[in-house]
């Protein structure tokens, strides 16, 4: 036993692979929230009056509200003025009008993150908007989308080219007023990226953004807003990194998705924010609000997330279910390592008569982490014939980490059928020895049973994806072995 | 090729296999029988380097080379192959992708090019055919929701794919109807070579039927009390496993 | 902040009534002292606190009903059939209490055989044995209650050996007051023995009566190694009653502990189970059955702290809801570092009868151990259609089936109990189920 754990720990403790810093200049906001930094960074963004006021109302519910404590999560409390609130890179005041303007260096970093800027972006079939620091440098075959009518663009874009959208759904999702850290995001939040996918278009390739963090002590927090028109599909991929540095980073981002009748949205995120060395040191903590509005009848929306990175996660993407026959998906996989804690899960509300909603959660805990399901589902009265099936299924490595499962359920409508399972095993030493018996290395066979742990999730993956978070997930694991 | 010479193991403490010998050439075929609790699954596992076993006295060398010295996986590099008594079932895990890289890490460990997939794929097919069996094993997650007949003979497609020199069958017969015993008793003949050893370890003897031993070894009480031809099984069926008991006050 | 001052309010009420009845309160005086303190500090459960997340009692403490006196003579007379019934002179003990005050006329103690029993106040004031410590927290100012107010109750003291069956009979509700009740029970090594506890109110049909009243009861057990104990309480409380149980098990190495809380009655129940599985080898058996309707609220808390190597658990709960009825079930497996080998199973099954009812269930696994086999499952919906058929194509009409389905699914709850005492539940609930069924 003394020498799988040895083996597991090795694995465990390999390093983040993503932890450069990018040297570029950086206009950055002293660090401090009062009304006038709210009103600063709209100013910076040029916004109409309709925002500022906004963010105005936004400020002023979350100075009224309380940081949640209920998650299973532990960490010192975060001096909120001592953050910056904007940062972007200097070439912000005339932004790149085309990848050509974009400063080198900057594409060397997505560059060095692996993710296709370029032509290859076109192979891959990917347009992609990526978002450094609080701001957007970057969107890739706008106009090859435009001829379908698919707008695609940073927020604070859409904010003046297409203000009526804007005004009409955001915020129409998650309230201003829903909880701390996404009141905090409406009053500050920076950039982001805008969808628009008209009626009846499929969208003809996938749209994707990768977030970095990369200035010292900014949070950063940004909105997407995503709106599929009735008979609309579209899949969209988010990818997330940043550098490794000591302190706590907050990346406190809202996302919102409408999909109108028969309209369907697959969101799909890959979150490896710095976690924090072996110690605990350091890490980005990431207090993020999901949600989508299945408002029109048949529509689907479908979360599918991998999450390995950040020291702490706190997120929930859920899918209201309000419209009739409509579908709501959850499929995740969150692995913590080390000192990681994750508090994560997902809520679905059901209004529609027969809507369904399927939740697949698989935990993986190793190292000294904490891993908790968090989820609720929700039959409200009159959702007749209404479905969820809920699956969470925890697997620990080694003795120190803990794996929890908080599930909710509430029920008011008798038509309504709720299934929730859930499971916690560990790696069988058995499964280790019948691997090593054919020739396989433990720390292999400890990625390949994690692997096949995940298969459910992974098979939900775009293809793009599904590769890349195989290894990454061997990546997060390396030192846990037991 | 194997010599396991004067082996003591203990299990917690306790001793189960109290100072075993044998040898076994290339392209030999041993059977190795005994009652239940006599130490043959843990003569198995201490071949193969499964922890939980106290090697307290003795040698286990390998072409010269000291087993026990190696890892699990570092064993199997070397050519030796255990057929599970119980295969474990690894949900989620495509039966294929485990092979390939099971083939992939011996043939690493020798120097030699990895397969890839379409390679792998057009062995893996070859050696189906060979064992007569199904592709859809390719498809499945290993031993997950498999009959016992089943993961008997995913057992031996295994060891095909693995090509071993030497392969311990540890109770390759347990569970198996007689058709299906058939089948592995089949497939494990097909795989007989001049270089390749088998030891089967079976407290049957129906099996030794089929799959004719060269030597046959009896295990009582963590110690090899007979060693003889086809014809000690054959013996052994006729009389079963009583006059063990009686054996070590005669002697 | 409202509801901060409310309750603020209410403890300063509670703190009254402790002084005022402090000098006739029996045996040592410090360990209610400190559990009325734990309460003034912390404050009673409001809408924040999220054991009482779906059990919202605000307006239930607004105005603390005074402690039940010990009553002068039997109020329980018209009871006397439902104790024959429950003995049905099988010469088997019978313990009874009144408004939480032991009644020695209407108990049996001949049966009892080797098994000691005192009266609580009788036990305190001896110094024979002491209230346990009170929790701590907001969540458990019920509990801080009960020790600082009890007056009496039950001591039991259980030998090696097998014993009969004692059956406990808990009046309460004669007047609008609250029924303080302390049942504490130590089970001997090698004990072998079973507890029935009925929670009834005092007079056949309070009905016509219409006043509301209160139980605040609570249980503590401790099992040495290899006692083994079978407790089952059984609630048939009146329309207006507002019960509080709390049941705390302590187990030791290879003790097994079954248990059963079957809710029937009430306006609203709420019972805190909290098991211990202290030592190596310990079993839990639980079952829960809720049947809820009118405008019915029954609430379960059950706790398993797995806090020692190779313990198995297994709870199974069924909830039935019809009407107005509500259930809330939360199931808690805690497994401890350090308790490899543990094994614990916990399924909640519910079904709503109508559309006004609802059921509000979370089954949770806190796990800090890798050595585990840990499975929870829940669910919620309508009978299974497949089963419904069945017996429909073997002749039975729809509403004969589902009725059948429906007894059958509360069953499952107290199918190991037998004997005289199975039937007693047995009837019980299919009485209940009837009103259920026909709303």
């Amino acid at each position: 036993m003394a020498t799988e754990s040895e083996e597991i720990d090795r694995y465990i403790s390999r390093e983040y692979e993503h932890g450069f810093v990018t040297d570029i200049e950086q206009d950055t906001f002293p660090p401090g929230l009062d009304e006038s930094v709210v009103r600063a960074i709209s100013a910076k963004k040029n916004e109409p009056e309709f925002m500022l006021e906004w963010r105005l109302e936004a400020f002023k519910i979350w100075q009224q509200m309380d940081v949640p404590e209920w998650a299973h999560v532990h960490y010192p409390d975060i001096d909120f003025n001592s953050i910056s609130y904007f940062s972007s890179p200097k070439a912000d005041s005339d932004k790149p009008q085309s990848l050509a303007d974009v400063d080198p260096e900057l594409l060397e970093t997505y560059e060095k993150l692996g993710i296709p800027l370029h032509e290859r972006a076109a192979l891959a079939g990917v347009a992609v908007d990526a978002v450094f620091d609080s701001v957007s440098v970057a969107t890739t075959f706008k106009d090859k989308l435009a001829e379908v009518g698919v707008i695609f663009c940073p927020l604070s874009e859409a904010v003046h080219d297409h203000p009526e959208l804007v005004k009409k759904y955001l915020g129409s999702v998650v309230p201003l007023a829903d909880n701390f850290y996404s009141a905090l995001n409406a009053a500050v939040f920076s950039d982001g990226s805008f969808v628009y996918i008209p009626k009846g278009v499929r969208c003809p390739m996938e749209l994707s953004t990768y977030f970095r963090i990369n200035a010292l002590n900014t949070g950063q927090f940004e909105r997407t807003l995503i709106i599929a028109d009735e008979g609309s599909h579209v899949s969209y991929l988010e990818g997330c990194t940043a550098p490794m540095r000591d302190e706590n980073q907050l990346h406190a981002a809202v996302v919102e998705l409408v999909a109108m009748d028969d309209a369907q949205i697959k969101y799909s995120t890959v979150q490896n924010w710095y976690p924090g060395d072996k110690d605990g040191k350091g890490g980005i903590y990431n207090f993020v609000t999901k949600r989508g509005d299945c408002r029109g009848e048949r529509s689907k929306i479908s979360w599918t997330q991998v999450e390995t990175g950040s020291a702490i996660t706190w997120k929930y993407p859920s899918v209201v279910l309000t419209g009739d026959n409509s579908v709501g998906e959850f499929y995740s996989v969150a692995l913590t390592n080390n000192y990681q804690q994750a508090d994560t899960g997902s809520k679905m509300v059901h209004i529609g008569k027969n809507s369904r909603s399927t939740i697949i959660s698989k935990g993986i805990s190793a190292g000294k982490a904490e891993n908790a399901y968090r989820g609720l589902v929700k039959m409200l009265r009159g959702a007749n014939g209404a479905r969820n099936y809920t699956q969470c299924d925890s697997l620990l490595i080694g003795s120190q980490c803990g794996a929890h499962t908080f599930p909710y359920v509430e029920v008011q409508e008798p038509t309504a059928q709720v299934e929730h399972e859930a499971t916690t095993s560990k790696i069988g030493d058995d499964q280790l020895f019948y691997c090593r018996q054919r020739g396989i290395a433990e720390e292999e066979a400890v990625s390949m049973i994690v692997n096949g742990f995940c298969k459910e999730v992974f098979t939900e993956l775009p293809m793009e994806f599904a590769v890349e978070v195989q290894r990454l997930l061997g990546v997060s694991l390396e030192g846990s072995v037991g | 090729m194997l010599i396991v010479k004067d082996l003591k193991v203990e299990v917690e403490g306790k001793s189960i296999l109290k100072g075993l010998t044998m040898e076994v050439g290339a392209g030999e075929v041993h059977a190795i029988m005994g009652p239940n609790g006599s130490g043959k699954s843990t003569l198995s596992h201490v071949l193969s380097g499964r922890e939980g076993y106290e090697v307290v006295g003795g040698s286990i060398t390998l072409d010269g080379e000291d087993l026990l010295a190696l890892s699990p996986e570092e064993r199997a590099w070397k050519g030796l192959f255990l057929g599970f008594q119980y295969p474990v079932a690894i949900p989620g895990l495509n039966s294929s992708v485990f092979m390939r890289e099971a083939v992939n890490a011996q043939r690493r460990s020798r120097g030699e090019n990895e397969y890839d997939a379409m390679d792998f794929l057009a062995i893996a097919r070859e050696k189906m055919k060979l064992l007569k069996m199904d592709e859809s094993f390719m498809t499945r997650a290993v031993n997950d929701g498999f009959s016992g007949g089943e993961k008997k003979r995913n057992e031996i497609y295994q060891m095909a794919l693995l090509e071993p020199r030497l392969a311990i069958l540890d109770e390759i017969d347990s569970g198996l109807d007689i058709d299906a015993l058939r089948v592995v008793s089949d497939g494990i003949n097909k795989l007989r070579s001049a270089d390749r050893s088998l030891i089967m370890v079976t407290h049957y003897q129906r099996l030794l039927d089929y799959v004719v031993p060269d030597y046959v070894h009896v295990l009582s009480g963590g110690e090899i009390v007979r060693s003889g031809g086809r014809e000690l099984a054959l013996e052994l069926e006729s009389s079963g496993y009583g006059w063990l008991e009686k054996e070590p006050a005669a002697v | 902040m409202v509801a901060t001052q409310a309750s603020a309010d209410n403890r300063t009420a509670f703190q009254q009534q402790f002084e005022n009845r402090k000098p006739h309160l029996p045996g040592d005086a410090e360990v209610r002292e400190r559990a009325m303190q734990q309460l003034l500090t912390t404050g009673l459960p409001d809408r924040k606190t999220e054991r009482w997340r779906y059990t919202r009692i605000n307006s239930l403490l607004k105005q603390p009903l005074e402690p039940a006196q010990k009553p002068a003579t039997t109020t329980a007379t018209d009871r006397q059939p439902l104790l024959d019934s429950l003995n049905s002179g099988s010469g088997a003990p019978l313990l009874v209490f009144q408004q939480g005050y032991f009644c020695a006329e209407l108990s049996r103690l001949e049966g009892l055989g080797e098994i000691q029993f005192k009266p609580l106040a009788a036990a305190l004031e001896s110094g024979a044995v002491m209230l346990p410590e009170a929790a701590d927290g907001r969540d458990r100012a019920f509990d801080q209650l009960n020790t600082a107010l009890v007056a009496d109750g039950g001591w039991l003291q259980l030998p090696a050996g097998k014993h009969p069956l004692i059956t406990i009979v808990v009046l309460s509700g004669s007047a609008a007051e609250t029924s303080y009740w302390r049942l504490l029970v130590t089970a001997a090594s090698h004990c072998e023995a079973e507890l029935a506890i009925i929670y009834a109110d005092s007079e056949a049909d309070q009905e016509t009566d219409g006043k509301a009243y209160q139980l605040n009861s609570s249980i503590d057990l401790d099992l040495a190694p290899n006692a083994q104990v079978s407790l089952s309480q059984l609630q048939q409380q009146g329309e207006q009653a507002f019960q509080v149980s709390s049941l705390r098990a302590n187990l030791q190495r290879d003790s097994s502990f079954k248990s059963h809380v079957l809710t029937l009655g009430g306006a609203i129940s709420r019972d805190d189970v909290d098991i211990d599985l202290a030592e190596a080898g310990a079993h839990v058996e639980f079952d829960g059955l809720q049947l809820t309707n009118g405008r019915q609220h029954a609430d379960l808390h059950l706790t398993l702290e797995h806090a020692a190597p190779n313990c198995t658990s297994q709870v199974s709960h069924h909830g039935l809801f019809g009407d107005h009825g509500r259930g809330v079930f939360n199931g808690r497996v805690h497994v401890h570092p350090g308790a490899d080998g543990t094994d614990s199973q916990m399924s909640s099954k519910n079904l709503l009868l109508s559309d006004r009812a609802e059921i509000d269930a979370k089954p949770e696994l806190e796990i800090y151990a890798d050595d585990v086999k840990c499975a929870h499952g829940c669910t919620v919906g309508d009978l299974n259609r497949d089963e419904l058929f069945y017996l429909r194509s073997r002749g039975l009409t729809e509403q004969d089936a589902r009725a059948l389905l429906l007894s059958a699914f509360a069953a499952a709850s107290f199918a190991t109990l037998g004997g005289h005492w199975g039937e007693y539940v047995a009837n019980a609930v299919t009485k209940k189920m009837e009103q259920l069924s026909h709303e």
